[in-house]
């Protein structure tokens, strides 16, 4: 995909060419003066800069810590209690150390941030960099993203994936099967946001990764075509990208749109769309997303598509109902479209921590679980961001 | 056997003595090495040093800036380079001073000590000096004497430039009021560089 890579190196242009002051005060404090004579010709500005110990203990970090990179440790755990877990096909009931996730990062200088969220799910059985990145920031309206991030695919995959931020426990079907959330993709990534006079502020994102690849075949799930971190097959590169917007009165909304060859001969591509909407106003929050993929097979082609729509209504300062309806199809030839309706309760004990601390329960009534069945679901869940 | 081991861990220990040692000499050695460029480098931006007149065997030389060190030197040779570099027309000269207290009043050096102490443009007063600052620092009091130290509370004292760590580097700070005291002026580049400038302390109030 020559397209990409002549992207990827516009790109990269374009930010040598931006002022280096940065790596250049940076690359100075790495390499400063260790020859002791040169110290009896330093000015004052200088020698302010010299350290003194050189030669010491430690290797790179110790020098980072010199120059004043302020790393940070955060995370967050959920804790569950399942009866019928759908989305695995785990018909058990249990308790599940569902995530204790580590967030390591540092911001250097507000223009510099690397951050990596290290994944132990469901105690530890599951281990992976769930994203890895660094963003430089150009100007205030555009920022650039490197590594592995949060695909910008609808609201829900960048900014309430984080399980502690969803209001309800599980994900919609169709941001399961579809946008196959939690969705990371390694490349590059330009986004911002911008504010025109009298409009509301936009926000965009547009990249180039190496995208969702199918193991063998054509036509599989989606969901299985994750975590190509680096292309071995092909060289097409997917693209993509997200144009939203937020008003001052609560209403946020966003196009997202992803393409990208998904079999290893590059033959197939897969599109992904996503509407989303959210209107927060007062006590109640009113959110929904539509999503649809054509996923390209020797036999036919393949459309999805799905939707959620989610209420939820603040009583007081500690309890939020809410309830949730989502259906997906997976054009999977059973005709079964996947459908359910979700109640839940979010208990905040602490106000002033929402949303990092809060319990929920949920019940959902599942009328079609995709094998034509019904069934239910029933989640206890704590959540605790730190 | 069993003594031969004995031996080798001796050896092995007081290797790693030595040589944990000898580290942290080297860094001592660094700091203070810096610290004397830094008062070498002080001396462009101080005027109003009060110079003694020059001996006849000096020919047309102006006069030396003296840096006293007062009590044990922590420097060592560090000035050593610095003694062969012009400030202006002027070579820096270090005299190391060993003060005692007035055996009439314990809280004042003696007399002879005033007499040198004043005699020096800059003045360095080191570390183990701490319990005789005040007695130090009331010794120069209102006399054109730049004075210099590397411990917490020497500007609260009445100390002119402080010399600090912060993050592996070097810093100063300055107590412009006490300069003033001492008619000495400090340019404003020199303040600039600053980590701290205190324009007025307890001693000015008074």
């Amino acid at each position: 995909m020559r397209s990409a890579a002549f992207a990827i190196a516009m790109i990269f242009i374009g930010l040598l060419a931006l002022p280096s002051s940065l790596s250049q005060e940076l690359a100075h404090g790495i390499d400063q003066a260790s020859d002791l004579d040169e110290i009896y010709n330093m000015s004052l500005e200088e020698l302010l800069e010299v350290d003194i110990q050189t030669g010491r203990p430690g290797w790179f970090g110790t020098q980072l810590g010199q120059l004043k990179v302020k790393p940070y440790i955060h995370g967050y755990g959920v804790f569950d209690y399942r009866d019928y877990d759908l989305n695995r096909r785990k018909e058990v009931e249990t308790f599940d150390m569902h995530y204790f996730n580590v967030l390591v990062g540092a911001n250097v200088e507000d223009r510099i941030a690397a951050e990596v969220l290290l994944e132990y799910e469901h105690g530890g059985d599951d281990t992976g960099v769930r994203y890895g990145l660094l963003d430089y920031k150009l100007y205030d309206w555009l920022m650039i993203r490197m590594g592995k991030f949060l695909v910008p695919m609808g609201r829900f995959n960048e900014y309430l994936s984080p399980e502690y931020a969803n209001k309800l426990p599980d994900r919609p079907y169709c941001l399961w099967r579809i946008v196959p959330i939690v969705w990371a993709e390694t490349g590059l990534q330009l986004r911002g946001q911008y504010r025109p006079k009298g409009l509301p502020t936009l926000n965009y994102a547009v990249y180039v990764v190496n995208g969702l690849e199918q193991a063998s075949g054509d036509g599989g799930d989606i969901r299985d075509m994750r975590g190509n971190n680096r292309d071995t097959h092909n060289n097409n590169k997917a693209i993509g990208g997200r144009i939203g917007f937020k008003t001052d009165w609560g209403l946020e909304g966003g196009f997202s749109y992803y393409r990208g060859a998904y079999t290893i001969d590059g033959d197939e591509y897969l599109s992904i769309m996503d509407l989303d909407a959210e209107y927060a106003r007062y006590k109640w929050t009113f959110r929904g997303e539509y999503v649809s993929a054509v996923q390209e097979a020797v036999a036919g082609d393949l459309h999805k598509h799905g939707f959620y729509a989610e209420a939820a209504y603040r009583i007081d300062r500690h309890l939020e109902p809410v309830v949730r309806y989502d259906q997906a199809y997976m054009d999977d030839g059973s005709g079964n479209i996947l459908k359910r309706t979700t109640f839940g309760l979010v208990f905040y004990p602490y106000p002033t921590l929402h949303p990092l601390f809060n319990f929920r329960v949920s019940q959902s009534i599942v009328h079609n679980d995709g094998r034509g069945d019904q069934t239910h679901e029933f989640v206890i869940q704590c959540v605790l961001g730190f | 056997m069993r003594k031969a081991s004995w031996v080798l861990v001796a050896i092995l220990v007081l290797s790693l003595s030595l040589a944990a040692g000898a580290a942290q000499d080297t860094a001592r050695q660094r700091e203070y090495r810096l610290k004397a460029v830094f008062i070498y480098n002080f001396i462009k931006f101080v005027d109003g040093f009060r110079f003694e007149q020059p001996q006849p065997d000096q020919g047309e030389q102006k006069g030396h800036i003296i840096l006293g060190i007062v009590g044990e030197d922590p420097f060592e040779d560090a000035f050593d380079p610095l003694l062969e570099k012009p400030v202006g027309q002027r070579y820096l000269r270090v005299r190391r001073i060993t003060v005692r207290p007035d055996p009439n009043d314990q809280q004042s050096v003696d007399p002879n000590g005033i007499k040198i102490l004043r005699q020096c443009n800059i003045l360095f007063i080191a570390g183990p000096e701490r319990p005789r600052i005040d007695a130090i620092l009331k010794a120069v009091r209102n006399e054109p004497v730049l004075t210099i130290a590397d411990q917490a509370g020497f500007l609260d004292a009445g100390g002119i430039i402080n010399l600090g760590i912060e993050e592996n580097k070097v810093f100063f700070e300055i107590n412009l009021a006490a300069a003033e005291r001492a008619n000495l002026t400090l340019r404003s580049q020199l303040l600039r560089l600053a980590k701290r400038v205190i324009r007025q302390d307890k001693h000015s109030r008074g």
